[in-house]
């Protein structure tokens, strides 16, 4: 047991990290490469950047949406998020083990702080799963990493959770760390092949999306004749 | 012609010489890196004392008449000055460690460990005693005159002395009296000092006259290497004009005839 | 296009690995990333990359010899490709070259501060004006597709000037192939005598020239295996029986000298380097020769492939001999390349390989055009198909998958680099062995260098059976723990704390909070229980060395250290009443006399 632990901080934890880097910053650079190259099929290359950029911006503000109908997607939503990206990079812990290996850390979260962030976390990603599967709309378009990921975030924090707090730990020791070290690390290799990688992929989209208004007059026909689907409805 | 004359009888390894290095050159703690050889020369110790057959031995730098280490750098950051000592410019070097692989003693050292690394050797404490008219730290921190600085003739002599006042406690010869080509660093020893050399044994001739045919023969073989090409092309270049201007010259010398 | 989207792909692969160790190397050093040592300054980087890979862009200056001088046209189909690997060749050689400089910023230095007695000097500057002199005889090929008017003047210019621009490029081709070998003539040293001859020189221009030809035929065999091209056999066929002949002048020349230095005996020895340098010559020439003599061979290209590849294996290990395995001999070197420098060097190949597939896929690199490719001439903007996100260009095609094998290559060399790429001081572990325990103990920790007699009985009897003057600490249920029941590495600290011992013991018992005193705080060294509360008799009344920091009992100093640290310091104390022996204690002659031989284990009576 010990030593799987000690392999998943070990060669397998660089590993993980590896391929989440790397595997984040290619699709940027994707990104940009296929962005160049749909700017160059545009039309009307006179894109209101500024504008753009501040609608992205709008669209991440929660508050905006507070007022829908499902409001409660978003407060959950929000929740969720902050824990999920605070905790990990700012546990002191983890800290501590970034310093040991990399030479230099950062300033932590307060214990506290870091607690309720995680509680946060597990409860809200148990219950925006339910949600997903209380809606017959929402169920229809899940795939199955929508089903599999909040569990295995919370499973994460979870352990995380019972291991900075020993006493109320039911489990043995090890399993628990085995079972954070294991998670954390798939989590991390699973992120450039799952909708994780849409931390780097969002800043993009709206302005694709304001692109391909703009695409050259017949620039639809050439792309239906591209996808073979002539004559049919689209 | 400034050199180094230590006399093996007389080293009571003490290790003095070693501590006024470390002291004057500003070196580090030596530490047992992977790259380390085994004779206690690194980046952080230009000299060591040496413990074979009950001898202590001193390795440093022997300070080569004829560097072979000054004629491999590329660039001319290794330099024999007129004092005798080998010294080495951080601000010239490029880190190709050629002078490491043509020293036939092994002697210049790597900072293997900075992502910055230079190349280090004894320089004879060139700028910061020898230009001020100081003798090297190590010899002047010998107790008992095992090693000793001076003239290199004054010290050839010496050693020559030496050796006719008590043939039987030497070999009869002075190290580093002619091999490749002398060096400023001199031995008396009643042992061979075979392993202060690295690799096979080398003879008197200097290193870089190793060297020097294959070099001389660059700008001729360069430019006659030009002249053959041109040559070449030039002749097939011309025989193929003439092979083609010949069927039109008949077809011209036909027309002319029938004009005729 | 099956077998080129694999072979692609697993170029990807290495040049992603290889990305990832060459930025450790420039992070952290030479040191952490390489295996070299003081004594073995050039390794793997050198011999491989830039003794082999100048020879193996050989192929540039002897096609455009044959073809442009010559003025053998049949052979026009073969220039491009060749001129195109030698170029890339060059560019790789001076990429790899960048990794195993030391200071690769002051490259420039060459062009300043000059050295014309070092060879390696003369072959920098060969290969820079070289490579300028290639990328100028390659330039036709990537202009001649340009409209622009200043691209096809530039294009015009280029095409008259490339008699003269062929003949320099031979000139200093001459030289630096040459040259090459003279860079190891300062080496007699190193150089086992059957590779070191004044004729080095020579040696590597003939066998560039031979082994130009083997690696045109390679290349054209593989790029037409891969592009799935009907294979060249005609042209190369001739090109084998030209190989033929140097292949076979390269052995005669070389036996000759071999002969005539009074070395003939050595060939046979049955030594490491005879058997070795006996091999090389059957691999680069002999063998390979002997194959394309016989026309019913060169006519096939897998006969052509069998002795093509022998003789470019055959010389890149002739390369890697002179520069290193022929040095194993005199010098005992403990090199051998670790993985991260032969990644590197593949990473190097293979990228200047997916350069070349570039070339042949967008220009007129083959007398057959360019390869096309199917490619979409629109693309929607759409999902991407894991994200759900709006994505600009849905990754389609080669790049998307061959990205893919990058990061994994790149992740899975970071996982498996060892500590010391990453920065961690790279002192190899060196086990202390005890020393027998009797009147007088022979401490000999690394059963290497000669031992040290220490006399422990006088010691004893010194401090009226003081065991605690120097057993300074004691595990528990010890009387007097020796030194290397805790300083258990000669160089390295090593923690005497065992944490796995102490679960096992206490988890039936108060558990974690034993030590861990208030459990929801870091469990760390500073807020832990200190050793000393619970092991009340760790350290013992009067006990010389006392931990500065009484936390901080896990980890005891390397052996040579604590040794010397023990040993000395208490002699400093006490040498004023002492005699000289006793006072001369920091002298290493004092214990360390060169007498005691070192204890041999299988026979420990033998002194």
């Amino acid at each position: 047991m010990d030593a799987l632990i000690e392999f998943g901080r070990g060669p397998l934890f660089r590993f993980a990290v590896a391929i989440a880097l790397l595997g984040i910053s290619r699709h940027a650079i994707l990104s940009v490469i296929g962005f160049i190259r749909l700017r160059a099929r545009v039309g009307d290359k006179r894109l209101a950047y500024g504008a753009i950029a501040l609608n992205t911006l709008r669209r991440l503000n929660p508050l905006k949406y507070l007022v829908s109908s499902r409001w409660y997607y978003t407060v959950l939503s929000v929740a969720f998020h902050v824990g999920l990206i605070l905790v990990p990079i700012f546990y002191l812990g983890h800290i501590r083990l970034w310093r040991s290996g990399l030479g230099f850390g950062w300033p932590a979260l307060p214990g506290p702080v870091a607690d309720v962030l995680s509680l946060i976390t597990i409860v809200s990603a148990m219950l925006l799963l339910a949600a997903r599967a209380w809606w017959k709309e929402s169920r229809a378009i899940s795939k199955a990493q929508d089903w599999l990921l909040p569990p295995l975030i919370a499973i994460a924090f979870l352990s995380g959770y019972l291991l900075a707090h020993p006493a109320q730990n039911p489990f043995d020791f090890s399993i628990t760390m085995f079972v954070h070290v294991w998670v954390g690390d798939l989590l991390l290799l699973i992120t450039p092949f799952t909708k994780i990688v849409h931390c780097t992929l969002l800043p993009f989209s709206q302005l694709v999306a304001e692109m391909a208004w703009r695409m050259v007059p017949g620039a639809g026909r050439d792309a239906v004749k591209t996808l073979g689907k002539e004559g049919q409805a689209i | 012609m400034k050199a180094i004359l230590t006399d093996i009888t007389k080293c009571i390894g003490c290790n003095e010489c070693v501590k006024a290095c470390t002291e004057t050159n500003g070196l580090g703690e030596e530490r047992a890196y992977r790259w380390r050889a085994d004779d206690g020369l690194s980046s952080e110790r230009y000299t060591s004392v040496l413990r074979k057959k009950g001898f202590h031995v001193r390795k440093q730098c022997r300070h080569c008449l004829e560097p072979a280490c000054v004629s491999a750098c590329p660039v001319g950051a290794l330099k024999k000055t007129p004092e005798g000592a080998v010294i080495y410019d951080d601000s010239r070097c490029l880190g190709c460690r050629y002078c490491m692989m043509a020293c036939p003693f092994g002697i210049p050292r790597y900072l293997w460990s900075s992502p910055v690394p230079y190349v280090r050797k004894c320089t004879m404490c060139y700028t910061t005693r020898l230009t001020r008219g100081q003798q090297p730290a190590c010899t002047e921190a010998c107790p008992v005159e095992a090693t000793i600085f001076g003239e290199r003739d004054a010290l050839l002599s010496e050693a020559r002395r030496r050796i006719s006042d008590n043939p039987r406690l030497y070999l009869p010869k002075v190290f580093g009296e002619h091999e490749v080509g002398g060096t400023a660093v001199l031995y008396l020893s009643p042992i061979e000092l075979d392993f202060l050399s690295l690799g096979n044994r080398l003879d008197e001739r200097p290193m870089p006259e190793r060297t020097m045919l294959a070099m001389a023969v660059v700008p001729p073989v360069f430019l006659g290497m030009g002249a053959l090409m041109g040559g070449i092309y030039w002749v097939i270049e011309r025989r193929r004009r003439l092979q083609k201007e010949k069927p039109a010259e008949k077809a011209d010398n036909s027309d002319g005839s029938s004009d005729k | 296009m099956k077998r080129l989207l694999a072979f692609k792909s697993a170029l990807w692969f290495v040049v992603g690995a290889a990305a990832v160790i060459a930025t450790l190397r420039f992070w952290n050093g030479l040191g952490a990333t390489t295996a070299l040592t003081d004594l073995t300054p050039w390794g793997f980087w050198i011999g491989f990359d830039v003794t082999g890979g100048v020879a193996l862009a050989a192929g540039g200056f002897v096609t455009a010899f044959a073809v442009y001088v010559l003025h053998l046209d049949r052979y026009h189909a073969i220039v491009r490709p060749a001129v195109l690997t030698a170029f890339l060749g060059y560019l790789a050689v001076v990429v790899a070259l960048l990794f195993d400089l030391g200071l690769p910023w002051n490259i420039w230095h060459m062009i300043i501060f000059w050295n014309p007695k070092s060879p390696l000097f003369e072959v920098g500057w060969c290969v820079m004006l070289y490579t300028a002199v290639l990328s100028l005889e390659f330039g036709p090929v990537v202009l001649e597709p340009s409209r622009h008017p200043t691209l096809q003047k530039l294009y015009r210019l280029l095409k008259k000037a490339t008699i003269p621009l062929v003949i320099l490029g031979i000139m200093l081709s001459t030289l630096h192939q040459s040259s090459l070998g003279s860079l190891f003539l300062i080496m007699p040293h190193r150089l086992h005598p059957l590779w070191y001859t004044p004729m080095l020189p020579v040696l590597f221009f003939i066998s560039a020239i031979g082994l130009a030809l083997m690696m045109v035929t390679t290349e054209s065999l593989v790029s037409s295996y891969l592009y799935e091209l009907e294979p060249e056999t005609e042209l190369l066929q001739g090109l084998g029986k030209v190989g033929a002949w140097v292949l076979s002048s390269y052995a005669l020349v070389k036996l000759v000298d071999v002969a005539l230095r009074g070395r003939l005996d050595q060939l046979f020895a049955g030594t490491f380097s005879s058997n070795l340098f006996v091999a090389e010559m059957l691999v680069s020439a002999i063998i390979p020769a002997a194959l394309l003599f016989i026309p019913a061979i060169r006519k096939k290209p897998s006969g052509l492939a069998v002795a093509a590849f022998l003789a470019v294996g055959g010389f890149v290990l002739n390369r890697l001999n002179v520069s290193g395995i022929a040095t194993i001999e005199s010098t005992g070197t403990r090199y051998v390349p670790s993985w991260m420098e032969v990644v590197v060097s593949l990473g190097v190949v293979a990228g200047a390989a997916l350069v070349y597939f570039f070339v042949a896929e967008h220009f007129n690199l083959f007398h057959v055009g360019r390869i096309d490719k199917e490619r979409f001439r629109y693309q929607l903007p759409g999902f991407d198909p894991r994200s759900g996100v709006i994505n600009a260009d849905p990754y389609t095609g080669g790049f998307a998958s061959y990205s893919i094998m990058a990061v994994l290559g790149g992740a899975l060399a970071l996982a498996l680099v060892p500590a010391s790429a990453l920065g961690e001081t790279p002192i190899p572990p060196r086990p202390v062995t005890a020393p027998g325990f009797g009147e007088e103990i022979i401490i000999d920790g690394d059963r290497a260098a000669e031992a040290v007699l220490f006399n422990h009985q006088e010691h004893v009897d010194m401090e009226d059976g003081n065991c605690a003057s120097c057993h300074h600490l004691l595990r528990p249920r010890e009387q007097a723990t020796g030194c290397s029941r805790c300083h258990r590495d000669m160089n390295l600290k090593t923690s005497i704390f065992d944490h796995t011992l102490h679960i096992a013991r206490l988890k039936k018992g108060p558990g974690c909070v034993a030590c861990h005193s208030d459990i929801d705080r870091p469990k760390d060294l500073a807020h832990s229980k200190p050793c000393l509360e619970c092991h009340t008799g760790m350290i013992p009344e009067g006990a010389a060395i006392r931990p500065r920091d009484r936390s901080r009992l896990a980890l005891a100093p390397g052996y040579t250290t604590a040794m010397h640290g023990l040993c000395i310091g208490c002699h400093e104390k006490v040498s004023k009443d002492m005699d000289s022996k006793v006072n001369r204690l920091d002298q290493c002659a004092t214990c360390h006399t060169g007498k005691e031989r070192a204890l041999d284990p299988m026979n420990p009576d033998v002194r």
